[in-house]
């Protein structure tokens, strides 16, 4: 009994410690790599703890000028759309959680089926639209085809905590005479203020992750986003692996330390639907 | 004005159905503005001959579509995203259990690698694509270092059919199994232990409870999984298009990076949407048949 049971012990922490190999090792390297000389990052065998360690790819990409006008692009698209996103869809979430009307089943069900279709699917006619507007290669066509990505996201996750705020407190609230917009910012936003932010982190991320719309409403550092920057650094005609290490680097530090002190909220966002009833 | 209406609503019918249209209106018509009328355009453009970057030319009904169905590209297409969508959410599946079971033993540490295991989940799809491109790679990539070390002598990952399909598979398994981790251990975590217990006293072996109780009970999360992730499978696009473009020779293409090429290098306009559409109707068929499939007898 006792033996069968560390056995089963020993084979978990296989299990996870595999896992973990796999899931840290490409960062491992990618870090590794940024901090590696050339002849250190093409050496065969490869060098496993480079030395001397250089500092060298970080200061290019920097006195480059490239990675400040990606990052500041990224930080204003991401930003600017997740704001309009969370004025516009934190009401309309309480609202279908909370109150009927004529179709606003189907319109939610619309809402929720608009996640599932393809990206590629408004391709084409995003980049027509931006082309008539004449806001190709500027923030704003970015901040604008961010908008239905985030909406449905937020609209998603906070429409199921809306709900679960029980009516008996809203009912209180209006015999204490609060009307809708009353028992909406004083009630129902101060008890969703952890299921919104982990919201509106996830609406951030979609932004700030996003390639596919960057890369063909985009053309120069006038309106590319980090992820278009870093691609660019490996491309037929080019490779420049330091670069792209130090860029992806310096991109997802602030993700993974997000990730670490809100994951406890994160979580619970991401599994919100498999509990819901 | 907005204000004093919604101050007003009651708790009558009717003005509580007037908080519900000005609360969800604004979302609505930035919806419509972004989502109905630009797809409203694209099934115009559908049905419209297009030459070049010209949406302007002459009514041609179905012909797009035809076309699409019967090129080789899209066909091929079709066929590689069909086998890249089984095989992914099959292995990620296999993976994120063996994870999700242990994890769900909570063993001393299993919270340091649930962090851990989040991590791939926020990370841009583009940094995990280059990423494994450069582990990748054919003469300096340390994966192929490390076999010829032991003795393999590794492929040339890019320049093969399999090893580039080998290598589009474990990125892409790299960024979507903690979700599966995840879903799966938060619906773990809410099965009774009192279910479990009887189990056992009735004798049930370790396989026993997890075909018996285990899995039927996760049917709701496993279907959300297959949703979610058929959805993510057939969309997927970065990881393919900075891996390998779609090559060699078309082996990696899926609908998302023939769509785009068609559109955007091809400059087919006209081609592209009726692609875009055909892709929608198969996902909403598909996902409505799972939903028919694994959804509980009760409510069917």
């Amino acid at each position: 009994m006792m033996k069968s049971f560390k056995l089963s012990n020993i084979l978990s922490y296989f299990i996870l410690i595999a896992m973990s190999a796999f899931v840290i090792f490409p960062f491992l390297w990618t870090f590794l790599t940024s901090i590696k000389t050339e002849i250190q990052m093409f050496s065969v065998p490869p060098v496993w703890i480079p030395d001397p360690v250089t500092t060298q790819h970080y200061s290019d990409i920097i006195d480059e000028g490239q990675f400040q006008a990606f990052m500041k692009n990224s930080l204003t698209v991401s930003g600017v759309s997740t704001l309009i996103s969370m004025l516009v869809s934190i009401p309309a979430a309480y609202g279908f959680a909370k109150y009927r009307y004529k179709f606003s089943g189907l319109l939610f069900a619309t809402v929720v089926a608009i996640r599932m279709f393809p990206p590629i699917v408004m391709g084409v006619p995003f980049f027509l639209m931006m082309r008539q507007l004449g806001l190709i290669d500027t923030n704003l066509a970015l901040i604008i085809t961010y908008l239905p990505l985030q909406l449905t996201l937020i609209i998603w996750i906070l429409e199921g905590f809306f709900r679960q705020i029980p009516n008996e407190i809203e009912e209180a609230a209006e015999i204490d005479g609060l009307g809708t917009f009353g028992k909406f910012l004083k009630i129902a936003v101060p008890l969703s203020m952890p299921a919104i932010g982990v919201a509106s982190i996830f609406s951030f991320l979609a932004a700030w992750n996003e390639f596919m719309f960057a890369l063909t409403l985009t053309r120069t550092d006038a309106s590319q986003t980090m992820p278009i920057g870093i691609a660019g650094y490996v491309t037929t005609f080019q490779t420049f692996w330091g670069k792209m290490s130090a860029t992806g680097i310096l991109y997802i530090i602030p993700v993974i330390i997000f990730t670490i002190f809100a994951q406890k909220g994160m979580i619970k966002g991401l599994t919100a639907g498999a509990t819901k009833e | 004005m907005a204000v004093s209406v919604m101050k007003k609503a009651g708790r009558n019918k009717r003005s509580r159905r007037t908080a519900g249209i000005l609360l969800t209106l604004p979302a609505l018509i930035v919806m419509a503005a972004t989502v109905l009328y630009p797809i409203l355009w694209s099934l115009k453009i559908s049905v419209f001959e297009s030459k070049g970057m010209m949406t302007s030319g002459s009514f041609v009904g179905l012909e797009n579509y035809i076309n699409v169905l019967q090129s080789s590209q899209f066909q091929s297409a079709l066929w590689n995203t069909l086998g890249f969508v089984s095989v992914t959410i099959i292995v990620e599946l296999i993976i994120g259990f063996a994870v999700a079971l242990v994890l769900n033993r909570s063993l001393p540490g299993t919270k340091f690698f649930r962090v851990l295991f989040t991590l791939p989940l926020m990370i841009a799809p583009v940094v995990s694509g280059l990423q494994w491109r450069w582990l990748f790679a054919d003469q300096y990539g340390v994966i192929n270092s490390v076999l010829s070390m032991i003795g393999i002598d590794g492929p040339l990952w890019m320049g093969s059919v399999w090893g580039a399909r080998t290598a589009v598979l474990i990125a892409n398994v790299w960024l979507a199994t903690p979700f599966v981790i995840l879903i799966l251990l938060a619906a773990m975590s809410s099965l009774s232990e009192d279910l479990y217990e009887a189990a056992r006293l009735d004798g049930a072996n370790a396989v026993q409870i997890f075909t018996n109780i285990t899995l039927p009970l996760l049917k709701p999360a496993i279907l959300m999984i297959l949703v979610v992730r058929l959805s993510d499978a057939f969309r997927v696009f970065d990881i393919v298009y900075i891996l390998t473009q779609g090559g060699p020779g078309g082996s990696t293409e899926v609908l998302s990076t023939y769509i785009y090429k068609s559109t955007f290098t091809g400059l087919n306009f006209g081609q592209g949407s009726a692609a875009s559409f055909l892709v929608m109707i198969m996902i909403m068929i598909i996902s409505f048949g799972l939903f028919r499939l694994l959804r509980p007898k009760e409510d069917r």
